[in-house]
């Protein structure tokens, strides 16, 4: 699997919605799913799966599905 | 300088009392700040005086009600001001709720006007279509608002061009200072009206407890529909300290957000901590800036207090506890390092004692004092206590009863619905709900207008929401079982999300063919919970690995 289907397949399992509607612009709070609860739980998700410390910040711009496939992106692959 | 603030026994204080003293005195002091913007007590005041002037004008003479349909905006906020200054009570509405839910709010509340931010004026075509009578709309950020369904519009220009209000009408301790809608159990949300006098018995103790001072930066973490709110707004204004907005995303990243603006009071539910914990963000001395940090609206693990003091070193930390129809808040525990984790129950901090002034009785079935130290149902009664249910006689009767106090003497007491138990050192513990309402991230959830709502589906012959998973005693969402016939869940959230706030929506709908009973025939619901968490229901949607 590819850094960017495992990406989706992480945030679909995590917001609990079918991975067809992973889309890049998909965001937070746009979306009943994607709600203040489930972003810390995608940010702990990512943070294990790209072995990676999520600081406030950076917690604050992943808000995106396209934000959060750039991030991957730059990470060193595991 | 700074005149004390406590002039006990003035009839005339009320909410707005604070605001003015300082506008008048300081008007260059801070008073809001809201997204990246900072508004002095005379700036706010000026703006109000004018928007309180064009709701009168609007009205056609003094309003009673005044809706305040925004989102942590500087509208928002300027709006409840205006609304007071105008003589008027203010009655947030929130655009993250269903349009349905709202509209059924401006109808309950027969709202005089509703003062409108540019965020929430996009929801206005579809809030006011239906509407039996259409109150008049304030826009102040808008230069045209065109809404087939709107009635009476004043967008800038107009409201501008308005004379600020010098003279304000007077309000009495018994007019309403603000109403807000809690969960009803029939499917219909309740207002709760709290009067002028019921608030400032708070700010009294408030003012009295905490020394806000001009110098204090409070946080505004609660949405306004949630009477928490009315302690950020109003503790600040009562003393001239200044109230820090935070947008949804600044609730996630609290650290950065308490820093840069270098807060020294900090007020919200257990569930930010909680979150930090989860994110592993609630670290030791995090925030040095922190005088005081209090929580409430739902039960405060140990192990939350516990790293928030360490995060907060500087602070005292509080836990705080009171339904809306008790006015913001009514006991208080403070916590302590070495004496409270041996007080806790269930690994949730007391919720206190009493405030002073206020009296509270743990009653049975029959209304009752329990035995000292046994089980039973907070009631509350005295100054906090609200006059009863917005146009809900029957509700009120149910829930506002006379009860004796423990010096004999009758009262109007407020029966929480919370199960209480005394600790031999007169302070209280919080057991639980005694009916089926829920807390779900702070939100006060009656599960049967969730059940309501399911009910709607022509398919559904049961339907029972449970609030699922629950951890420290408050849950993080809403699951439901549903039997009948041709049925299908996704149908069925969809369609409970159009008329019920995402809190209350269910993160999963399963049909069952057939719900267990208890030995008394009713649905055994902690056998349900208890089946959710043995894994007897597929979850998807839902982590396995939900900590």
């Amino acid at each position: 699997m590819s850094t960017d289907d495992r990406i989706v397949t992480l945030i679909a399992t995590t917001l609990g919605i079918p991975a067809e509607r992973v889309t890049d612009d998909l965001a937070f709070s746009e979306t009943a799913e994607w709600d203040s609860l489930n972003h810390v739980n995608l940010m702990v998700a990512l943070e294990q799966a790209l072995h990676t410390e999520i600081d406030e910040e950076r917690m604050i711009q992943l808000t995106s599905v396209r934000a959060i496939r750039d991030f991957a992106a730059e990470q060193p692959r595991s | 300088m700074i005149t004390p603030p406590h002039p006990s026994g003035d009839a005339s204080r009320s909410l707005r009392s604070g605001f003015l003293r300082f506008a008048k005195d300081t008007p260059a002091a801070p008073a809001l700040f809201v997204r990246d913007v900072t508004r002095s007590y005379g700036e706010l005041d000026a703006a109000a005086r004018v928007w309180a002037a064009a709701v009168t004008s609007v009205v056609g003479g003094p309003a009673a009600r005044v809706g305040v349909f925004g989102h942590r905006s500087e509208v928002s906020y300027t709006a409840v001001v205006a609304a007071l200054y105008s003589g008027a009570a203010f009655v947030p509405l929130n655009p993250t709720f269903p349009p349905a839910r709202t509209r059924a709010m401006i109808a309950r509340g027969e709202l005089d006007a509703i003062i409108v931010d540019r965020g929430a004026a996009k929801q206005l075509p579809e809030v006011l279509d239906g509407l039996e009578r259409v109150p008049p709309i304030l826009a102040p950020e808008h230069d045209s608002l065109d809404i087939a369904a709107a009635g009476r519009v004043f967008t800038r220009a107009e409201i501008a061009r308005c004379a600020p209000l010098v003279d304000l009408p007077a309000v009495t301790p018994d007019a309403i200072a603000y109403l807000l809608f809690t969960s009803g159990s029939t499917g219909v949300p309740k207002g709760v009206p709290v009067t002028h006098g019921n608030a400032m018995h708070f700010m009294d103790w408030a003012s009295l407890r905490y020394g806000v001072t001009p110098a204090d930066r409070l946080s505004q973490t609660f949405d306004q529909t949630f009477d928490l709110s009315v302690f950020d707004l109003f503790v600040a204004w009562e003393n001239g300290a200044s109230v820090y907005a935070m947008q949804p995303l600044d609730l996630l990243a609290p650290v950065r957000f308490v820093d840069r603006h270098q807060l020294t009071v900090w007020f919200s539910v257990p569930s930010i901590p909680a979150l930090m914990r989860k994110k592993n963000s609630l670290k030791p001395g995090v925030f040095p800036s922190l005088r005081w940090s209090l929580f409430c609206g739902e039960p405060l693990p140990r192990a939350s207090a516990e790293a928030w003091q360490d995060a907060a070193p500087n602070s005292i930390v509080e836990n705080l506890y009171g339904p809306t129809e008790l006015t913001i808040a009514c006991l208080v525990h403070r916590w302590d390092s070495r004496r409270s984790p041996a007080l806790c129950v269930n690994d949730v901090v007391p919720i206190g004692r009493p405030f002073e002034g206020l009296i509270e009785v743990a009653a049975d079935e029959n209304r009752r004092a329990v035995a000292s130290g046994e089980a039973g149902e907070l009631c509350v009664c005295g100054p906090q206590t609200v006059p009863g249910y917005w146009k809900n006689p029957e509700k009120t009767a149910e829930q506002f009863v006379t009860m004796r106090r423990p010096d004999g003497a009758d009262d109007r007491f407020y029966r929480t619905g919370d199960r209480v138990r005394q600790l031999p050192d007169g302070e209280y513990v919080y057991l639980g709900r005694i009916d089926h309402q829920v807390k779900v991230l702070g939100h006060r959830v009656e599960l049967a207008e969730i059940e309501a709502a399911i009910a709607q589906d022509p398919g559904v012959t049961q339907a029972v929401a449970l609030g699922w998973p629950v951890r420290d005693g408050s849950a993080e969402g809403i699951v439901a079982f549903v039997t009948g016939r041709e049925l299908e869940s996704t149908r069925i959230i969809h369609a409970v999300r159009a008329t019920l706030p995402d809190y209350m929506t269910p993160k999963q709908v399963f049909v069952v063919d057939a719900l267990p009973l208890n030995a008394n025939g009713k649905i055994d619901r902690p056998l349900l919970t208890k089946q959710l968490e043995a894994g007897h229901y597929s979850l998807t949607g839902v982590r396995a690995e939900q900590s």
